[in-house]
């Protein structure tokens, strides 16, 4: 799965260590995300999504084959 | 599962609880001949010498220093090993869960080993240590991961 966190995270201006704090995670989470190491669970990406104001779908694709 | 969790702080004192033990592992590796008087205790025993050797009642004098200090390290590598990080979150708890996931491979391969190149009454030591090697296992392999991905993500 991948995301577009980075992008939008560049298009609010808000870097990592504020994200995870609205988001109420840790730092190495929302990292680990942005690099596809770990996918999160609905409610961090809807949490997500209404950071950015966007939907789940905007934030985060399936790959082919997924 | 939060609700599992120990707070913080016990960290810290399972650190220092678990150092008698490591102590005492250098003075007597082999946990019997050392036994200072002070630890002698009268104490209800079930089984007194294995296989199932007589005894004189059920109340018998027994040195407990071995006793407390497993203790110590069972209650030690809970304390370590069960203790919040800083912040507690989902990722967290994949990292825990493939610690321990981690650390079990680990055990079992230790074991496995062990089983081929340790005989005879020497086998006790290793079932002893079997005892509470998960847990501290489980400790160092979460606080390395932990410890890595925190380095992962500040170079990023």
């Amino acid at each position: 799965m991948k995301n577009s966190i980075k992008v939008e995270r560049a298009k609010n201006d808000i870097t990592q260590a504020r994200l995870a704090e609205l988001a109420q995670v840790s730092r190495q989470t929302i990292n680990a995300i942005e690099l596809g190491k770990y996918v999160p669970s609905a409610l961090l990406a809807l949490r997500l999504a209404r950071i950015f104001k966007t939907t789940v779908e905007e934030i985060f694709q399936l790959e082919e084959g997924e | 599962m939060k609700k599992f969790l120990l707070p913080r702080w016990t960290r810290y004192i399972g650190l220092v609880i678990i150092v008698p033990m490591f102590i005492y592992f250098f003075i007597d590796p082999d946990f019997v001949g050392y036994e200072p008087d002070i630890f002698d205790f009268n104490i209800p025993v079930l089984f007194y010498e294995f296989p199932f050797s007589e005894h004189e009642g059920i109340m018998n004098e027994a040195n407990l220093l071995n006793e407390l200090l497993l203790s110590l390290a069972l209650l030690a590598s809970w304390l370590i090993g069960f203790s919040r990080v800083k912040v507690e979150d989902e990722y967290t708890w994949l990292l825990r869960l493939e610690s321990m996931v981690l650390a079990l491979f680990i055990n079992l391969l230790i074991l496995f080993v062990t089983n081929f190149i340790i005989f005879g009454t020497l086998y006790l030591w290793v079932m002893m240590f079997q005892l509470f090697i998960f847990p501290l296992l489980f400790s160092l392999v979460f606080a390395l991961r932990l410890q890595k991905q925190k380095r992962f993500s500040d170079e990023k």
